[in-house]
């Protein structure tokens, strides 16, 4: 064979030391081997697909036709059944049936789910306004600065100036009570201090200043 | 392609009434060659009849979706190929957890054989056939043993001729070698 041929000759080239052709194997079979292995094999397929034996297969195969192999019925009995059915049983068996009625065909309905949603809308915006309101106490930086907003730097100083004014004018007994605890105090001692404590510094740029505030 | 004995082995095969029967003409046409080179892979018998046994099982539950474009015994070598490299490779990974020595798997089980005589010229080749790596002991035993050509053996190896040469000849020279040296 041309295949045999050049497989003798190509070990020649490669390696003349070994045999050609292939010494026989010095391994050995159990006897009757491979007689057996087909039936082997076939009985490993039949046990890994799970088969049933062939009597059993056979008798589900003849009996195929019975739903209820291996029990039976009365010949007629299914029939029979029908028939005994009076139509009071027909009647009541409708009767009984619980009625679907659409939510299309209830106009109420719609009346009941507009009403809701208006309500929802009126509470919802009312709790709006609560929460706008409350906003001073719980956060009265961002509600001054959302009150401000707008405004011009003009306006807001005027307000600032009129506004602290009122606030810091005193009493006659806190004058009273502030001569008394300065007393002992020079007056250029107080101005010093006062220029050092000073709540806005005009020392930098006065648009910073302002910006700072607004900011 | 298929040759004409097989596609007819194919078509009973697919027909439920003679299924068996033909499956069985196909285990006779190829066990033995099919179990020598599994054998010669594996080397012990019962290693190579539960290989067997398992690379037929795998061609019962795929053999109605073979096409009929390449040889049966090419594709029925592969999937006994894979099958046994799949078993060399657990028992490899068995041999590294179980053994510290450097002695060869396979060439231990050769000695424990019965049969097993270091003088003779065949236990010789299967003592230096076992010395090798695996690729090349695959390739040496389908060409050496099995006269497949190298066409073939691409198909079953899924490796290009030009590599499945050089790995024959590197395999020919360390079995020239060492049957010289021993």
């Amino acid at each position: 064979m041309p295949e045999q041929q050049h497989i003798k000759e190509e070990l020649a080239a490669l390696a003349p030391g070994l045999a050609v052709p292939a010494p026989a194997m010095p391994f050995a079979v159990p006897p009757g081997y491979f007689e057996q292995l087909p039936a082997a094999v076939l009985e490993r397929i039949r046990v890994e697909q799970d088969e049933i034996p062939e009597v059993l297969r056979s008798l589900k195969e003849k009996n195929a036709s019975q739903p209820g192999w291996p029990f039976q019925v009365p010949t007629g009995y299914f029939e029979q059944q029908e028939q005994h059915r009076t139509p009071q049983q027909t009647a009541t068996t409708t009767q009984t049936k619980t009625p679907v009625v659409s939510l299309h065909k209830r106009p109420f309905v719609k009346w009941v789910a507009a009403a809701a949603i208006l309500l929802l809308t009126i509470a919802g915006g009312r709790w709006y306004q609560q929460r706008q309101h409350s906003d001073i106490e719980t956060d009265p930086d961002s509600w001054v600065r959302k009150e401000i907003e707008g405004e011009s730097i003009d306006k807001i100083e005027s307000y600032v100036e009129a506004n602290l004014i009122e606030s810091v004018a005193l009493n006659t007994e806190d004058k009273k009570e502030i001569a008394l605890l300065t007393k002992d105090i020079s007056q250029e001692e107080i101005l010093y201090l006062l220029s050092e404590t000073a709540p806005l510094s005009t020392s930098g740029n006065e648009a910073t200043g302002k910006q700072k505030i607004l900011n | 392609m298929a040759d004409h004995a097989d596609i007819d082995l194919l078509h009973s095969f697919r027909v439920p009434a003679t299924r068996e029967a033909a499956f069985t003409d196909l285990i006779k046409k190829y066990q033995e060659r099919l179990y020598w080179h599994i054998r010669r892979l594996v080397v012990s018998h019962e290693d190579a009849n539960d290989l067997l046994q398992n690379v037929l099982i795998r061609v019962w539950n795929a053999l109605e979706k073979f096409r009929e474009e390449s040889q049966l015994y090419t594709w029925l070598y592969r999937i006994a190929t894979n099958e046994c490299l799949s078993f060399l490779e657990q028992q490899k990974k068995k041999a590294t957890l179980a053994l510290s020595g450097d002695e060869n798997g396979m060439e231990r089980q050769l000695k424990a054989d019965t049969h097993f005589d270091a003088n003779q010229l065949e236990w010789k080749l299967q003592l230096a056939i076992q010395q090798l790596p695996e690729k090349q002991r695959l390739v040496f035993s389908l060409r050496y043993f099995d006269e497949m050509p190298y066409e073939e053996m691409s198909k079953v190896l899924d490796t290009s001729e030009g590599a499945l040469k050089a790995s024959y000849h590197h395999a020919a020279k360390k079995i020239e070698r060492f049957l010289l040296d021993h």
